[in-house]
């Protein structure tokens, strides 16, 4: 209960989860406790600092242990990162979230799908997306400045990589757009593929008029 | 390996050499352990500013040997400055040893506690490249763009505009720092990028310390650094390049230099915190928050003739002035506070129990939260009774109060719900929090000083 393993996740840097006991919070249960003993001793910490310090010493210290716990664990698991180059070090971390929050898959495989593209298409190229909004910033980031992101009327490729609202079908690239009940296909344009690494991971080339 | 160690090392230095160097010029009665931590943030702020002016405002393409001509120019004549006063003969870094060695054995745990959270948290910086959302999407590509095209498109059709990646509403101080590191070092790396904010962490982490020390015993003040050091988030955030954690360092400074001026009524320091307050809003829009928390207790100052109007106004110029270049930007532009279109003013209870969440159950902050409730409870008559105190606790009611609203009765509220910006909000708050709880303990309980 005490040591949990939070090995991190694509959403630890907005908040770290509550360890739990039974379901309920420990930062809950120890905090509420901390509360009634501060007001048990009121008089003494109201007078005696030294008081107050050990209360809250003592509050503090079984999380401060996981948190302990853990970054000791990130230290022995660095070893791991520091046998690698940069861009190994990417994938791993990447994999490492993919893997720990349950994502099957699809970010571990990012980074070697962006290898892919750059050794694929010419430097400097325009590419489109057709990807979850929460892997674009990955795209963003990492094919800049070997490829720029563009939208999709400018870019002569676009990279198809587990889209939600994207279907390909018979050389013509279409987007869902709508509510559930009234979704309705658009048709994008004409397309080629250039490049597979598998059936959601696509390199495609504009079809000029 | 060597000469990279020794281009960081280089890098880091002169910024700070650059901070420190202002901060004697301007003649502010710092002790060692605050001007040491803000001048990291003074040559952070002073070279993103200049840069933001030379690349935004003047939209000049940037030229390295220029800049640095700038820069060495402005350093020379504080240098000449300090000479001439006698300043740089008077420096005695031999001082701090003695009071390495009169450490007791308490004291000496609490600093190797610290010195291990940033033994993890400098090893997961330097191991671990940029991965987290907003990093990728806004603050580390600004920079990384800026690396490549030396210059920032202001073609609305270009996928660059504004330095490209997300949110083109958001400021530069952090993307700069970090583009200014590439440059110096020669390359963009993205785990080099991590190092800014780990400086931002250790200089939190010296400026909480040096502000406590003022008032309070150094077992005190190395107690509660650890309990800043190791609060789960604030220490996730050492090591992955967002802004938050910057934005916590200059609010704390700012809060620092407000209290300061309650309680000694020392004028520069309230010019202190307006510049604080103004450097803050070149880090994160949020600033404002924080900002118009102390306007209300400026105006009852003023109200009740504690304050002079002019010192007031001399504040609102400080900010003012220090903000200036990104707020003229942001105006001349059209840029948003927020990130939701519109205002939409109205009541969103979905927001109040994620926001009780934020505080009290998730483990962001182990229990700092509920120290915060107990020590105002029972330090109440304390607190009431001494008007730097009272007025340093309305700062903070203020501030939460002014994002726990924020996300009550705006469009904002879907950031409390997923919990995407909540918590990174309150990791500003922290430490202002941490001064706010010592300096009770201090002022409340003068016999600290002498019992722990």
């Amino acid at each position: 209960m005490w040591l949990t393993d939070q090995p991190e996740i694509l959403s630890t840097i907005n908040f770290i989860p509550a360890q739990t006991f039974r379901g309920f919070s420990l930062t809950v249960i120890i905090g509420a406790s901390t509360l009634a003993v501060f007001f048990i001793l009121r008089r003494k910490i109201r007078t005696h600092v030294s008081w107050a310090a050990a209360v809250i010493a003592m509050a503090w210290l079984p999380l401060y242990a996981n948190l302990i716990y853990n970054a000791s664990y990130d230290l022995i698991e660095n070893s791991d990162y520091n046998r690698l180059n940069l861009e190994k070090r990417r994938i791993l971390r990447l994999c490492n979230m993919d893997h720990r929050q349950g994502l099957g898959n699809s970010f571990c495989q990012l980074y070697s799908f962006f290898s892919y593209a750059k050794s694929l298409l010419p430097q400097n190229s325009v590419v489109s997306l057709a990807v979850d909004p929460g892997v674009s910033p990955f795209f963003t980031y990492y094919l800049y400045p070997h490829l720029t992101i563009g939208n999709v009327a400018e870019a002569d490729y676009l990279l198809f990589y587990y889209p939600i609202d994207y279907r390909y079908e018979n050389g013509i690239l279409y987007k869902r757009s709508g509510s559930v009940e009234t979704r309705e296909e658009l048709k994008i344009g004409e397309y080629v593929v250039r490049g597979a690494m598998g059936r959601a991971k696509l390199i495609l080339e504009k079809i000029q008029p | 390996m060597i000469f990279s160690g020794f281009k960081i090392f280089f890098f880091f230095f002169t910024l700070t050499l650059f901070g420190w160097c202002t901060l004697t010029v301007t003649r502010l009665r710092l002790t060692f352990a605050v001007k040491s931590a803000l001048a990291y943030g003074a040559g952070c702020f002073l070279v993103a500013s200049q840069l933001f002016v030379y690349l935004f405002l003047f939209r000049a393409t940037f030229n390295i040997y220029w800049f640095i001509f700038v820069l060495a120019v402005e350093f020379s004549l504080m240098i000449a400055a300090l000479w001439r006063r006698g300043v740089i003969k008077k420096i005695n870094l031999g001082a701090i040893w003695p009071a390495a060695r009169s450490l007791k054995a308490m004291e000496l745990i609490f600093l190797l506690l610290i010195v291990l959270q940033l033994v993890f948290s400098l090893n997961n910086a330097l191991a671990r490249p940029t991965m987290t959302y907003d990093s990728l999407a806004a603050w580390s590509f600004k920079a990384k763009a800026l690396y490549y095209e030396k210059q920032i498109s202001f073609n609305k059709d270009d996928s660059l505009y504004l330095g490209g990646g997300g949110h083109p509403n958001y400021p530069w101080l952090l993307p700069l720092v970090q583009f200014w590191f590439a440059e110096v070092s020669g390359s963009y790396d993205d785990l080099a990028s991590n190092l800014v904010p780990w400086m931002f962490y250790l200089a939190t982490l010296l400026l909480l310390y040096g502000l406590i020390r003022e008032s309070g015993s150094r077992l005190m003040a190395l107690a509660v650094t650890w309990l800043l050091a190791s609060t789960p988030l604030f220490f996730y955030h050492s090591f992955n390049a967002y802004a938050d954690l910057p934005l916590a360092f200059y609010i704390l400074a700012a809060s620092g230099f407000f209290y300061r001026w309650l309680d000694n009524n020392e004028q520069w320091a309230l010019l202190g915190a307006g510049v604080s307050f103004g450097a803050a809003y070149l880090v994160k829009n949020e600033a404002v928050i924080f900002f118009l928390a102390a306007l209300p207790l400026l105006v009852s100052l003023v109200w009740r003739r504690r304050c002079p109007w002019k010192q007031a106004g001399l504040f609102l110029i400080t900010f003012a002035a220090a903000a200036a270049p990104w707020l003229v930007f942001q105006l001349w532009h059209g840029l948003s506070l927020q990130n939701t279109p519109g205002a939409g003013l109205g009541f969103h209870s979905k927001a109040i129990l994620p926001l009780v969440d934020n505080f009290f159950w998730i483990g962001s902050w182990n229990v700092w939260w509920f120290i915060v409730v107990g020590v105002l409870a029972i330090y109440f008559k304390n607190i009431y009774r001494d008007s730097g105190l009272s007025a340093i606790w309305l700062l903070l009611v203020f501030t939460l109060g002014g994002f726990v609203a924020m996300y009550i009765f705006t469009e904002q509220y879907l950031y409390a719900v997923d919990f995407t910006a909540s918590g990174r909000n309150t990791l500003a708050v922290l430490p202002f929090s941490m001064l706010v709880v010592a300096t009770t303990f201090a002022k409340a309980l003068p016999a600290v000083n002498k019992n722990l």
